[in-house]
């Protein structure tokens, strides 16, 4: 166990922006917390790095400050310092020595194509190089838990590339990654965990494929000729159907062999194609269910 | 967390010594405070060597013979052999530049006349003035059968010693004007420390914020560290910056000693009239007045996200550090009056119990309460500053409301 947060509750004085928030996070694993804008992300991970303080609840730590490395939303480098006496700085902070620091750098310098620009000053930099800088203070004390707060917003599209091959790379090296975002194939690909919150609220939590498996329902892509009311058949839960061609959602997810056994028999089909629920449609489907039960 | 202050201080103080502003500051100063000193001293020194002619027409009894005897050889007197109408049409004529009328009855009257193409020369006149003042009198006493030595004794004229007395010493003798000087500048040199290096606080926290780099720095270290390490860099900074004027002035007042021996006597006088324990009392105000203010700074600097709104909010905070200068004149006329106590016990105003000190025997009582309300004000600053330095720091945007910076020392 690396972090634990037992009914969590943060007030923004009458705002109620987390609400008894439990989450648990092991060792080695890439956790995406998921949300949109303004959902209380940003008040956790800033509750889990101890900025702010819960109103109620508790959080465990089971790791030492030094060993935990947090990159804001936030996000930003002094002007007219240079690379070096950036790192330095940065480094320091994080609990590193000099002489760590300077021994680590030229490696990540040289892997981020920064090591000719160690003597100039950040402003000289490009907002590309900057932002390579920005992840070097971030991963350079080689932490146990990394926690990113939005890591790829703003980043040009081959930045965002290298980010997850970093990311990747720490979490091969057995870094335990917590990254909010709210893209969610950026999480899809990269999370072993995710943890949806909506207004404060947890929705959903657990391993990707369980979730996919628990809440997702698989899709039905059906190319067919013959009459497309044969498609009903009390099977199904939505049906979009554009005369030759039909998306389809089962009421039982994994029913779909006998589905197709059904219409087959009534129709001629020449494409069947079933398809893993995408996070998104989870998340998707997650968040607006939750807004019709709030209605009701 | 560690405590990571030291790092904050270092990166702040190198920061500030690295600035164009600090280099060209820390030489540019003394050399512009000598010549705000030195070139008037020096015009003076100049026209004083300046041989200037005075043409007179004299209708005295030869008053102007005398004259010439007792004044310097830098006035030289020049005879004008005509009358006063004639002078006055060769003064016009740029023939003459002054002339000096003594007319028949000037022992009588007193008056005479001074006519130039400018008056300015007030000093050199007055000289003349006092000269034919002192004939006038000397010829009279001469008249009514008085010796030289007579005479020269009832000239004499006044001369104050001064002396201070405290419950401790005897009377000391001292200079009023030197006493008053040192205090007077030691007073000023807290203003303009306060005025020149607390809203660097400001600047350094809102530099945080605009480059968002404040979050970083809050995630690994605790916001009341922040704010300890930018106060004691930034005071390091300001305090070498005084070293470096320290040892100008150490080697420029040595070299000066060596050039102008006569200079030696005015320095031992400085010197003597030194109270030690002034400098402590100094160091003391200095510090708590840095923090004081320092304090404030810091705290509209992480309330701002905009340097321009910070601007606003600065102006009454840069009101009340210049508050103290209102008071100059009448707590140093009349230091021990109630006005001058009650005034100089506000910690906001309390370079002038400073002042005080310098120039008055203060109680020991009023001293303590003095530091003690310092102390006191900056423990409620710093209580509040860290409440608001936490949430502060990660607020961007919008200015905070009343009520808002309310919660945020609620919540912080």
């Amino acid at each position: 166990m690396l972090l634990q947060l037992d009914n969590v509750d943060k007030y923004y004085g009458s705002f109620h922006a987390v609400k008894g928030l439990s989450m648990r996070l092991e060792e080695g694993k890439v956790y995406g917390f998921l949300g949109r804008n303004g959902a209380g992300k940003t008040t956790t991970l800033r509750m889990i790095m101890d900025i702010y303080y819960p109103e109620k609840g508790e959080i465990k730590r089971f790791f030492n400050p030094d060993e935990v490395s947090y990159l804001p939303e936030e996000r930003g480098l002094y002007p007219k310092m240079t690379v070096t006496e950036t790192l330095d700085f940065f480094g320091e902070i994080k609990g590193m020595s000099r002489k760590n620091i300077r021994s680590v750098s030229p490696r990540w310098l040289e892997r981020f194509d920064l090591a000719e620009w160690s003597d100039k000053k950040v402003e000289a930099l490009s907002k590309g190089m900057q932002q390579k800088l920005q992840f070097i203070i971030t991963a350079m004390n080689n932490p146990k838990f990394l926690i990113l707060d939005e890591p790829f917003s703003g980043l040009d599209p081959l930045n965002i590339q290298i980010f997850k091959d970093e990311i990747v790379s720490l979490m091969r090296q057995g870094t335990t990654v917590l990254f909010s975002t709210h893209i969610i194939e950026h999480a899809e690909n990269i999370c072993n965990h995710v943890t949806i919150i909506k207004e404060g609220e947890k929705v959903i939590d657990g391993p990707i494929t369980e979730i996919k498996e628990k809440y997702g329902k698989m899709n039905l892509f059906i190319r067919y000729s013959g009459d497309g009311a044969q498609l009903k058949n009390g099977m199904e839960q939505k049906i979009d159907d554009y005369g030759s061609y039909a998306e389809v959602i089962l009421k039982d997810g994994k029913a779909y062999a006998e589905y197709l056994r059904r219409i087959s028999q009534q129709l001629d089909i020449s494409e069947f194609r079933v398809d893993l629920p995408s996070l998104k449609s989870v998340f998707l489907d997650a968040v607006n269910t939750r807004e019709e039960e709030n209605e009701k | 967390m560690k405590n990571k202050w030291f790092i904050i201080l270092k990166k702040e103080f190198w920061h500030l010594i690295k600035t164009k502003s600090f280099i060209l500051g820390t030489i540019l100063t003394p050399f512009f405070l000598m010549l705000i000193f030195a070139i008037p001293i020096y015009m003076q020194k100049k026209n004083a060597e300046k041989v200037r002619k005075y043409h007179y027409v004299d209708h005295s009894e030869n008053i102007a013979g005398v004259l010439k005897e007792h004044l310097p050889s830098t006035m030289e007197m020049i005879p004008w052999n005509s009358d006063k109408e004639k002078a006055i049409a060769a003064l016009r004529n740029k023939e003459i530049k002054n002339f000096i009328y003594l007319p028949e009855d000037i022992f009588e009257s007193y008056n005479f006349e001074y006519y130039s193409e400018t008056i300015s020369d007030s000093q050199r006149i007055s000289l003349i003035e006092s000269v034919i003042s002192r004939v006038i009198q000397e010829k009279k006493f001469e008249e009514r059968g008085l010796s030289r030595g007579e005479i020269n004794q009832l000239l004499l004229s006044a001369k104050a010693r001064t002396f201070e007395v405290t419950r401790d010493e005897g009377p000391k003798k001292k200079s009023a004007d030197v006493s008053f000087g040192i205090a007077y500048l030691l007073v000023f040199l807290i203003y303009m420390t306060v005025l020149s290096w607390a809203p660097q606080m400001l600047r350094s926290t809102i530099e945080d914020k605009s480059n968002r780099v404040a979050e970083v720095l809050v995630s690994h270290v605790k916001p009341s560290h922040i704010m300890g390490g930018k106060l004691s860099g930034t005071a390091l900074a300001g305090v070498f910056q005084y070293l470096i004027w320290g040892l100008m002035a150490f080697l420029g007042i040595t070299l000066l000693k060596q050039a102008l021996p006569a200079s030696r006597s005015v320095f031992d006088a400085l010197a003597g009239n030194i109270n030690p324990s002034l400098f402590i009392f100094f160091g003391l105000y200095f510090l708590m007045n840095f923090l004081l203010f320092a304090l404030i700074f810091g705290i509209i600097g992480a309330m701002f996200s905009d340097m321009k709104d910070a601007q606003n909010a600065m102006t009454p905070a840069i009101l009340i550090c210049i508050l103290p200068l209102l008071f100059f004149a009448p707590v140093s006329q009349d230091p021990t009056s109630a006005f001058s106590v009650g005034i100089s016990l506000v910690p906001f105003l309390s370079s002038l119990m400073l002042m005080r000190i310098g120039i008055s025997e203060v109680p020991s009582l009023q001293i303590g309460l003095s530091i003690g309300l310092l102390l006191l004000t900056i423990a409620i600053e710093v209580w509040l500053a860290g409440r608001i330095y936490r949430i502060g720091l990660l607020s961007y945007g919008k200015k905070p409301t009343w009520k808002e910076l309310f919660s945020w020392i609620k919540n912080g």
